[in-house]
C-alpha cells in the first residue's frame, strides 16, 4: 500500500466532513472515490494533499507524514480553479516547473496543445471548460507517483470527456496510482480497478470494482444509485 | 534557492501595485519638471507636496499589501498554488517576510533617490542659497562626525525592523484567526485586537527594558539605544515568524 489512513476525522465547526475513515490505497491501481456533494471526498483528498489538517487520526504516504516530502510525489488537482489571476497558461507551466522536480515541460506543451489552449491566454479569462482542461494539463504534466483528481470532468463538455479520460489513462502506469473523484460514475465505471463509496464522511462500501459487481450482482452505477438514493 | 523562487512569486503577485506607484511617481515628476521648465513655483510646490503625501501613502500601502497578500494566501483558492508546493511553512513565511522587507527597503531607497534628484535640480537651477546651506550644513554635520553615519544607519534600521516586526505580528494575528480562532465569531475583529495588543505589549517591553537604562536625550547613547531597539524588533520578528510558521505547519487548513 502507498497511502494509509486510520481513524481520520475532520470537523469544521459543528460539521463533521470526514468521520473516522480508515483504508489503504495500493500502488498501480485506479481508484474511484464516489459520493454526492458534501460526502467528504474533497476533504479527504485535501488532507492527503496537505492542504487540510485532520482533526484526529493519521494519514501517511509510503510511511511519511503528509508534508513537503509527500507533496513532491503526489499531484493533486482540486475541483475549484486555483491559479493566480495574473497567470497566463504559460505562467502556470513556469510555476509548476519552478516548484515540482517531476514536471515535464514538453508534456505540458503537448497537453496544452491537445486541450486546444493558448499559452498566452490568461487563466482568469478562461471558460470553466478550458480552466478545467488547464488544471488537468498542469497536474498530469507532472510525473507523480499518485495523482488525485477531484472531479476532473466537471465543466468538461460531453465531446471532450473522452479526450480527458484518454489523457488521464495515459498517466496510469504500473507504478502510478490514480484516485479520481466524480459524480459522473458511468464515465468512471469503464476505467477503474477499485471503488470507494463515501457517505456522510464514512466509507459506505469499498473494494475491487469487479468483486463488487460480482458480489452484489450490480454495476458500480447501480450500486451508486442504491447507496445514495 | 527555494526561498528565491518563492520570493520571485511574492514579488510577481505584488508587481501590479509597484507599476502603478512607479507610474504615479512618474506623473508627479512630470508635473515637477513642467514647473521647473515653465518657472512656475506654484506647480513645483504642488508637485513636491503631492510627492510627500504620496511617499507616506505608498510606503504604508506596501506594508499593507504584504499583509493583504498573506491573508489572501490563507483565504482564497489560489492558496493551493502556494501550499501544494513541496516547501515547509517556515520557507513559505520566510520568503514572504524577506520579500516584504526587500520591497519596503527598495521603495525607501527609490523615494530617497527621487527626492535627491528633485532637490539637486532645484539647487542647480535656482541656486537656492538657503536650501544649499541646509544641505551643506547637513553634509558638514555628517562628515565632521557631529552626526555619524552609524547614527543615520541606526535610525534607518529601527524604521525598517519596526516595519518588518509590524508585518510579522500581522501575519501571526491573521494565522491565529485561521487556526485557534477559526471557530470564534468575529474572528477578524479578534485577530485585529490581538495585533494591536501584541504591538502594544512589544512596545511596552522595549520601553520598560531600555527606558530606565538609557537617557534618550543623551546624544552619545543614540546609536546603542536605536541598535538595541532594532535588536528587540528583530527578536519580535523571529518569535512571530516561528509562531506563524508553526501554526501554518500544524493547524492551518486552506
Amino acid at each position: 500500500m502507498i497511502l494509509q489512513c486510520r481513524d481520520l476525522v475532520k470537523k469544521y465547526y459543528s460539521k463533521t466532513a470526514v468521520n473516522g475513515i480508515s483504508f489503504d490505497i495500493d500502488q498501480g491501481k485506479i481508484y474511484a472515490l464516489l459520493g454526492p456533494n458534501g460526502s467528504g471526498k474533497t476533504t479527504f483528498m485535501k488532507i492527503a494533499a496537505g492542504l487540510v489538517k485532520p482533526t484526529s487520526g493519521t494519514i501517511t504516504y509510503k510511511g511519511n507524514e503528509i508534508g513537503p516530502v509527500t507533496k513532491k510525489r503526489i499531484a493533486y488537482m482540486s475541483t475549484e480553479p486555483f491559479f493566480y489571476n495574473y497567470m497566463t497558461v504559460a505562467d502556470v507551466g513556469k510555476y509548476y516547473n519552478d516548484f515540482f522536480e517531476d514536471f515535464d515541460v514538453k508534456r505540458y506543451e503537448e497537453l496544452i496543445d491537445r486541450m486546444e489552449l493558448n499559452m498566452k491566454d490568461k487563466s482568469k479569462t478562461l471558460s470553466s471548460g478550458l480552466a478545467a482542461k488547464l488544471k488537468i494539463a498542469a497536474t498530469l504534466a507532472r510525473k507523480a507517483e499518485l495523482y488525485m483528481l477531484d472531479e476532473p470532468l466537471n465543466g468538461i463538455d460531453i465531446i471532450a470527456r473522452d479526450k480527458i479520460i484518454t489523457t488521464i489513462l495515459e498517466a496510469a502506469k504500473e507504478d502510478v496510482t490514480l484516485l479520481i473523484s466524480s459524480h459522473l460514475v458511468d464515465e468512471l465505471e469503464k476505467i477503474i480497478d477499485n471503488a470507494i463509496f463515501v457517505k456522510n464522511g464514512n466509507i459506505a462500501l469499498m473494494g475491487e470494482a469487479e468483486d463488487l459487481r460480482v458480489k452484489h450482482g450490480k454495476s458500480i452505477v447501480e450500486l451508486y444509485k442504491e447507496i445514495y438514493a | 534557492m527555494v526561498m528565491l523562487k518563492l520570493m520571485k512569486y511574492e514579488f510577481r503577485k505584488q508587481a501590479f501595485s509597484k507599476m502603478v506607484i512607479l507610474l504615479l511617481v512618474g506623473l508627479i515628476e512630470l508635473l515637477f519638471f513642467f514647473g521647473i521648465i515653465t518657472d512656475k513655483s506654484d506647480v513645483m510646490g504642488t508637485a513636491m507636496g503631492i510627492l510627500t503625501i504620496f511617499t507616506f501613502g505608498a510606503l504604508f500601502f506596501l506594508a499593507f499589501e504584504s499583509i493583504i497578500t498573506f491573508s489572501n494566501d490563507l483565504k482564497q483558492k489560489s492558496s493551493y498554488m502556494l501550499f501544494l508546493t513541496p516547501h515547509t511553512s517556515y520557507s513559505i513565511v520566510g520568503a514572504k517576510v524577506l520579500a516584504a522587507a526587500i520591497q519596503i527597503t527598495l521603495a525607501g531607497v527609490a523615494f530617497f533617490l527621487v527626492y535627491s534628484l528633485d532637490i539637486a535640480v532645484l539647487v542647480g537651477k535656482y541656486q537656492l542659497e538657503a536650501l544649499k546651506e541646509i544641505i551643506n550644513h547637513f553634509l558638514q554635520e555628517v562628515f565632521s562626525l557631529n552626526i555619524q553615519f552609524q547614527d543615520i544607519a541606526a535610525v534607518v534600521a529601527v524604521i525598517i525592523t519596526s516595519w518588518i516586526s509590524t508585518i510579522t505580528v500581522a501575519f501571526f494575528s491573521i494565522t491565529l484567526s485561521a487556526t485557534f480562532l477559526a471557530n470564534v465569531k468575529l474572528k477578524g475583529l479578534v485577530s485585529f485586537l490581538i495585533f494591536i495588543a501584541l504591538n502594544y505589549v512589544f512596545g511596552r517591553i522595549v520601553n520598560m527594558s531600555l527606558g530606565k537604562v538609557y537617557d534618550v536625550n543623551n546624544f552619545n547613547n543614540l546609536v546603542m539605544y536605536y541598535s538595541l531597539i532594532s535588536l528587540f524588533m528583530l527578536c519580535f520578528t523571529i518569535i512571530t515568524y516561528i509562531g506563524t510558521s508553526w501554526m501554518l505547519d500544524k493547524k492551518v487548513s486552506v
